[in-house]
C-alpha cells in the first residue's frame, strides 16, 4: 500500500496565508502595483503610529504662534490656532484613512451581498434590489450626504466615534450601488457555470451553492472593487469634511483644509498649512487606485481563465 | 395490505427513469414566440443494473435529457418516473443522492477555486454524511482511489487548473461515486478528453459499474463506443428516439435510415458492413425547425410520400425481435 496520505482538515489557514502572498507578490510585479503598495504602506504606518510619532495633540496644543512658517520646533509650521501641522497631518491620515477603510468595507459588504441575492434569486427579487440599486445610483451624492450628515450630525456627537462614525456610514450606505451592480452581473454569469449544475446534482440547496460556490469567486471582484472604493471614500470623507461636517474632535485631512480655508492660508501665503493635508489626500488616493487597478488585473476573471 | 404486495411485485420490474412524451421547449430570444424544441415526445425507459446508450449527434438534446432526468432542466411537458413515481412529487435531493450525473466539459464542472480534496468532501457534506474531519477525509481518499487518483494525497490538495483533464474528470467521478449512488448518468464523459485518455476513464467508468452494481445512462454521438459498452441503445435524433432495442440489435440489424446512416460514418463493428456506406447528407439538424412528416425524412435516402406528410409518432416493433423497435414507415409491426 502507499504510504497513508498526510491529509488533514486544517490545511485551509496556510492555503489562506500562502494566496495573500502569492496576491501581494502578483501586485508588486507590476510597477504601479509597486509604486501605489509603497505609498500605502508608508502612509498606513504613519496612521498606525500617529499617536506616538506625532509631535503635538493638534486638538490640545495651541500654544504657539499662528500661522509660523516651517522651523525646527515645527517641521511643518503651525496653523491657523498655533497647532503643529506636521501632528495634524499625522493624526488627520489616521481618521481620513479609518473613515475611507471603514466606509469601503460597509459598501463592499452591501455591494456584494445586494449583487449576490440580486443575481443569483432573480426574479422580483431582483427586480426590486435593482430598482433601488438604480436610484442610489442616479442620486447625487453631495448634496444628499450632506443633508443627512446635517441632519444626524447632533444626534452622532453621543455616539462611540462621534461624527466620525456618520460619516462612515453615510459614505458607505452611498456606495455600494456600483459594486452591487458589478457583483450581479458577474453571479449571473456564474450561476450558469456548469460546477454550479454539478453541485445542484449533487443535492446542493441554493444556500449552499451561493456560500460555496458563487461567494467564493466574487469575493476577488469584490475585494478589487472595495479597494478602488477606498479611494472614491477618502475623497468623499475630505469633501464633507472641508464643507464642515467632520468632527472637530478627530481632525482628518478635509477638516485641515477646511481650517486652512477658513483662516486665510491660501490668501496669506501659508502653503505648509493646505499642501500637506493635500498632498496626503492626493497621494492616498493614487495609492489605492493603483493598487485596486493592479488587484483588477490580477482577478479579472476574463484574464485568470486564459491562464488556468 | 393490497397495495403494499403490490407495490413490492412492481419494484422489481418497474423501471429505475421512466419517461413518457416529455417535451422541453426554449424559447428563442427575439423570435416572436418561436421555440427550440431540444425534446420533442421522448420515451424511454432505464432499467435497474442496465447500461443504457443514448447516442445522437450534436444538438439532438442528449444533454437536455441527462439534465431533465435529475430534475435539473424544467419540461414543457410529459412525464418522468422515479420508481414509477413523478419527479416532481419526488423528493429531488434524495433522488439526486441516488442518481448522480457526469458532466460534459471536466474543464467547466469543477469550481476553480475548490481542491479536489473539498471536491470530493462536498457531497458528504451537503448530505450530512460521516463524521465530519477523519472519517469523511478517509470516504473522500477511498473515492478518489478508487477512481484512480493514487494515492490520494498527491492531489487532495490541488486545485483544478493543477490537473489534466482526465483527472479532472476522475475527481468528478470521485465526487459522484462518494454518496454510493445507485445510478449514474454519463454525459459525454470522454469527449472533451484526449484520445490517449479517453480509455482509462471509461474503464474506472465500467469498473465502478461491475463491482458496485450500478444502473449507467452513458451519453454518446459515437455508436462504436456505444456498442462496447452498453446492454440497451436508444437512437435520438432532434430530440426524439428514433430507434430502441439492444445493443446487438440497434448495431448488428439498425432498421431506421438514420441508424443505418450513423454506422455508415463510423468504423463498423461489423467489418463486412463497411461495404455499405451512405453518408449522412442534407442540412444539419436545427431544433427550432423541425420539419414535418418523419423529421428525419429530408436526410433520408428511402423516404417516399407518407413520410413526409405523416409523422411516426409511435416507435414500431420490428418482427420477431423483442424489445427492438424504430421510428420509421418503413418498420412494420
Ligand atoms: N438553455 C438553452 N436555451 C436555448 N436552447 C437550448 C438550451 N439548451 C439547449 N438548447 C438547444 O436544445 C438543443 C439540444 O441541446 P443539447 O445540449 O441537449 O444537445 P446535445 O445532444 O447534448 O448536444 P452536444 O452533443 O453538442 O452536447 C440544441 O438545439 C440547443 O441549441
Ligand atoms: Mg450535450
Amino acid at each position: 500500500m502507499a504510504a497513508e496520505p498526510a491529509i488533514s482538515a486544517a490545511g485551509g489557514t496556510a492555503r489562506a496565508l500562502a494566496a495573500t502572498r502569492r496576491t501581494l507578490s502578483l501586485i508588486w510585479s507590476s510597477r504601479r502595483g509597486r509604486i501605489g503598495l509603497s505609498i500605502l504602506v508608508v502612509f498606513t504606518l504613519a496612521a498606525l503610529l500617529s499617536p506616538v510619532l506625532a509631535p503635538e495633540d493638534p486638538t490640545r496644543d495651541f500654544g504657539s504662534e499662528i500661522l509660523a512658517p516651517p522651523s525646527s520646533d515645527h517641521l511643518l509650521g503651525t496653523d491657523g490656532n498655533g497647532a503643529d501641522v506636521l501632528s495634524g497631518v499625522l493624526i488627520g491620515a489616521r481618521v481620513s484613512m479609518a473613515v475611507g477603510f471603514a466606509a469601503a468595507i460597509i459598501s463592499g459588504v452591501i455591494g456584494a451581498f445586494v449583487g449576490v441575492v440580486s443575481g443569483y434569486y432573480g426574479g422580483w427579487i431582483d427586480r426590486t434590489l435593482t430598482a433601488i440599486d438604480d436610484w442610489f445610483l442616479v442620486i447625487p451624492f453631495l448634496p444628499f450626504a450632506i443633508v443627512v450628515a446635517t441632519a444626524l450630525g447632533r444626534v452622532a456627537d453621543d455616539w462611540p466615534g462621534g461624527r466620525v462614525t456618520l460619516l462612515i456610514i453615510v459614505i458607505g450606505m452611498l456606495s455600494w450601488a456600483g459594486t452591487s451592480r458589478l457583483v450581479r452581473s458577474q453571479v449571473l454569469s456564474l450561476k450558469e457555470r456548469q460546477f454550479v449544475e454539478r453541485a445542484k446534482a449533487l443535492g446542493a440547496s441554493p444556500g449552499w451553492i451561493v456560500r460555496k460556490h458563487i461567494l467564493p469567486n466574487v469575493m476577488p471582484l469584490v475585494f478589487a472593487n472595495t479597494v478602488l472604493i477606498v479611494s472614491a471614500t477618502i475623497l468623499a470623507e475630505s469633501t464633507l469634511a472641508f464643507v464642515g461636517l467632520g468632527d472637530p474632535l478627530r481632525p482628518s485631512w478635509g477638516t485641515m483644509l477646511e481650517k486652512a480655508n477658513d483662516s486665510g492660508a491660501v490668501a496669506t501665503g501659508a502653503w505648509w498649512f493646505f499642501l500637506p493635508p493635500g498632498i496626503g489626500i492626493v497621494l492616498v488616493v493614487l495609492g489605492f487606485t493603483l493598487v485596486g487597478y493592479a488587484i483588477e488585473e490580477i482577478v479579472n476573471p476574463r484574464l485568470r481563465e486564459r491562464r488556468g | 395490505m393490497a397495495d403494499r404486495e403490490h407495490d413490492v411485485s412492481t419494484t422489481a420490474t418497474t423501471p429505475l427513469f421512466e419517461v413518457r412524451d416529455l417535451q422541453v421547449h426554449f424559447p428563442i430570444r427575439r423570435s416572436g414566440g418561436q421555440v427550440a424544441r431540444a425534446l420533442d415526445g421522448v420515451d424511454l425507459e432505464w432499467r435497474r443494473g442496465e447500461v443504457l446508450g443514448i447516442v445522437g449527434e450534436s444538438g439532438c438534446g442528449k444533454s437536455t435529457l441527462g439534465r431533465a432526468l435529475l430534475g435539473l432542466q424544467a419540461t414543457t411537458s410529459g412525464e418522468i418516473l422515479v420508481d414509477g413515481e413523478p419527479l416532481e412529487d419526488a423528493d429531488l435531493r434524495a433522488v439526486r443522492r441516488r442518481v448522480q450525473m457526469v458532466f460534459q466539459d471536466p474543464y467547466q464542472s469543477l469550481n476553480p477555486r475548490q481542491t479536489v480534496g473539498a471536491q470530493v468532501l462536498e457531497p458528504l457534506a451537503i448530505h450530512g454524511i460521516g463524521a465530519r474531519g477523519a472519517d469523511r477525509i478517509a470516504r473522500g481518499v477511498a473515492v478518489l482511489e478508487a477512481a484512480g487518483l493514487r494515492p490520494a494525497a498527491r492531489f487532495w490538495d490541488r486545485y483544478p487548473h493543477e490537473l489534466s483533464g482526465g483527472q479532472r474528470q476522475r475527481v468528478v467521478i470521485a465526487a459522484a461515486m462518494a454518496l454510493q449512488p445507485e445510478a449514474l448518468i454519463c454525459d459525454e464523459p470522454v469527449s472533451a478528453l484526449d484520445v490517449s485518455v479517453r480509455a482509462q476513464v471509461l474503464h474506472v467508468l465500467m469498473t465502478l459499474k461491475r463491482e458496485r452494481g450500478l444502473s449507467l445512462i452513458f451519453i454518446t454521438h459515437d455508436l462504436g463506443l456505444a456498442w462496447a459498452l452498453c446492454d440497451r441503445i436508444a437512437v435520438m435524433y432532434l430530440g426524439r428516439m428514433v430507434e430502441t432495442g439492444t445493443a446487438e440489435q440497434v448495431i448488428g440489424d439498425p432498421r431506421h435510415p438514420y441508424t443505418k446512416a450513423l454506422l455508415s460514418v463510423v468504423p463498423s463493428p461489423f467489418p463486412r458492413d463497411r461495404v455499405r456506406r451512405e453518408i449522412l447528407a442534407g442540412e444539419l439538424p436545427d431544433a427550432s425547425r423541425i420539419p414535418t412528416g418523419c423529421r428525419f425524412h429530408p436526410r433520408c435516402p428511402a423516404a417516399f410520400d407518407r413520410c413526409r406528410s405523416d409523422d411516426p409518432r409511435t416507435l414500431a416493433a420490428v418482427a420477431g425481435a423483442d424489445g427492438h423497435r424504430a421510428a420509421c414507415w418503413l418498420v412494420d409491426g
